[in-house]
């Protein structure tokens, strides 16, 4: 019993899902290797394998190896070797092979996509216990509901086993080499934090800041937090460094704002820089690719009006709340 | 020499400019911030390096791109219809424009993440199998769009996604960023109650919509003056 529980839990950890999902990666690239109608198999095919062992063995391998890995994917990328097949852009499906089957399946079509939402919304209403990690539960239930969702895409259009590897080799190829930005600028921002980026950015802050008058604080602090986010990427980098910096000593201590209240319009604050900046990429460099946009940048353009006018709308509610 | 770490900031920032290969600007800017900083190239257990800097939080990161488990399955849906089956949702309805369907979605978004529900990448699960092919289908134009129109609509798709996700998920008080804001103050000395931090999220949530409904109503104007413009052109031709 208690041998099968450990089965279970190791089932069920984030490791083996990490397994799986190199499996899954490494898979494609087998099929990258074979597809003759790929004008850069050979290099395609390597970095869907590189991508599939950094996910597999990532916790196992020494960190240098994990970063080895790394340098030979962008290398590969570099080159420009990471291609799709020409059999797998969105309009070499032709139509017909499309649409026909659509009338016959009509929208039971749409059970298998639902249940991925569902069933990991599902599982975490279970009460899984404080000493679970509630990453844990969000990323093994995706993870699990991913595969339960392809098993019924199987059933519902009869499809062969082997054209689910087919169509995710598909989307993965179009996404392409972007797959790997989120990782990669995340941890370019870890390298930020250790070689000290966010000091001297707060240096430089809290030199320009004129203390005392409320509106240019505000104005002042929202900017920075806004620039630094855009840097980094990740608002949750910034807020402590700006907070710590400005938000607390010049804004709450001599104004007696309400903490409560500039936390949190100082975060959300921080997400105009993220709306804006490459540097978050699983938001705004992923989806163009994903959406099989021409602009890779056409998400950024579309959201920088909209983050520049709620940027004023921040500065504009500090300002009125706290005066 | 203090302003020697920003070195790799200003190559992100001239490679993104220059619009280079991302993937190389980024390893280049962390291979330049490392030396900046007089990190090795490989790091021993006294120093980390740059190598095994990059490594270990490449791997601590494998999260992120979890959703590749979810392509097969969204793609063998698209082979058998999902697109055209979610296009033709909205074609026959005559009051469901693009901007329409986008503030619903953002709606949605909002509500989902107030409740504290996280269904990792939304652009994954939910905009490309159906959100982007019901815009592209919204008021039954497809086939009519220009590459323009279809790009701008494609984009407004995804960036509602991140509308909802970034202004709305501060509404549940046990979200990541509500208990960023407690632990940074607690470590100023300044207790306060993530409820709190939540209640003052409300004015930017709402806020955060209407702006984006503004934005959808120029979008839907866009769109119908480039439709306008269209059967003017081929009224002329059929007159000719």
């Amino acid at each position: 019993m208690a041998e099968r529980l450990a089965f279970a839990a190791r089932l069920t950890s984030l490791e083996a899902i990490f397994v799986l999902s190199g499996i899954v990666l490494a898979v494609f690239g087998g099929f990258t290797f074979a597809d003759r109608r790929n004008p850069a198999r050979i290099g395609t095919g390597c970095f869907w394998i590189l991508l599939g062992a950094s996910f597999a063995f990532g916790s196992v391998l020494p960190a240098w190896a994990n970063g080895a890995l790394v340098i030979a994917m962008v290398a590969i990328d570099g080159f420009g070797r990471v291609r799709a097949s020409a059999a797998s852009t969105a309009d070499a499906a032709p139509r017909e092979v499309r649409v026909r089957p659509a009338h016959r399946l009509g929208r039971r079509i749409f059970i298998p996509v639902l249940m991925i939402p569902a069933l990991t919304y599902a599982s975490s209403l279970i009460p899984w216990g404080k000493s679970v990690d509630p990453n844990r539960v969000v990323f093994v239930s995706l993870a699990y509901a991913s595969v339960l969702s392809a098993a019924a895409a199987l059933a519902i259009s009869r499809a062969r086993p082997v054209e689910l590897i087919h169509e995710g080799r598909r989307l993965a190829e179009a996404i392409g080499a972007v797959v790997i930005l989120p990782q990669l600028l995340a941890s370019l921002g870890t390298l930020f934090r250790v070689a000290g980026v966010g000091d001297v950015i707060a240096r430089i802050v809290s030199a320009v800041i004129p203390a005392g008058n409320l509106f240019a604080v505000v104005g002042v602090c929202c900017l920075s937090i806004v620039g630094f986010t855009f840097i980094m990427g990740n608002s949750f980098a910034a807020f402590p460094v700006i907070m710590s910096g400005v938000g607390v000593p010049l804004l709450i201590l001599p104004f007696g704002a309400d903490p409560a209240l500039v936390g949190a319009l100082v975060l959300t604050c921080a997400s105009c820089g993220t709306l804006c900046t490459p540097m978050a990429a699983n938001f705004n460099m992923v989806p163009p690719a994903l959406f099989e946009m021409r602009d890779p940048y056409g998400v950024i353009k579309i959201q920088a009006p909209y983050a520049a006018v709620m940027l004023l709308v921040h500065v504009a509610l500090l300002w009125a709340l706290i005066r | 020499m203090e302003y020697l770490p920003l070195a790799g900031v200003a190559v992100v920032l001239a490679g993104f400019a220059l619009r280079l290969r991302v993937t190389v600007v980024v390893v280049a800017a962390g291979l330049i911030t490392g030396l900046a900083a007089g990190m090795p190239v490989v790091g021993s257990d006294a120093a980390p390096g740059i190598l095994d800097t990059l490594g270990r939080a490449f791997s601590s990161q494998r999260l992120i791109t979890l959703f590749v488990l979810a392509l097969p399955a969204i793609g063998l849906s698209e082979r058998y219809g999902l697109q055209d089956q979610a296009r033709h949702l909205l074609a026959n309805l005559r009051a469901a424009t693009v901007g329409r369907l986008l503030l619903a979605y953002q709606l949605l978004r909002v509500f989902v993440v107030a409740l504290g529900i996280r269904l990792g990448s939304g652009h994954v699960t939910f905009s490309r199998p159906l959100i982007v092919p019901m815009a592209l289908g919204a008021g039954g134009l497809d086939d009519e769009r220009t590459p323009d129109e279809t790009e701008r609509v494609k984009a407004a798709s995804g960036a509602s996604e991140n509308y909802g996700n970034f202004f709305g998920q501060n509404l549940f008080f046990g979200a990541a960023g509500v208990v960023l804001v407690v632990t940074t103050l607690r470590d100023a000395g300044i207790a306060v109650d993530p409820r709190h931090v939540s209640l003052w999220s409300i004015p930017i949530a709402v806020a955060s919509v209407l702006v984006a409904a503004g934005k959808y109503h120029l979008l839907d104007r866009w769109l119908r003056r480039r439709a306008a413009r269209r059967a003017a052109a081929t009224g002329d031709e059929g007159a000719r």
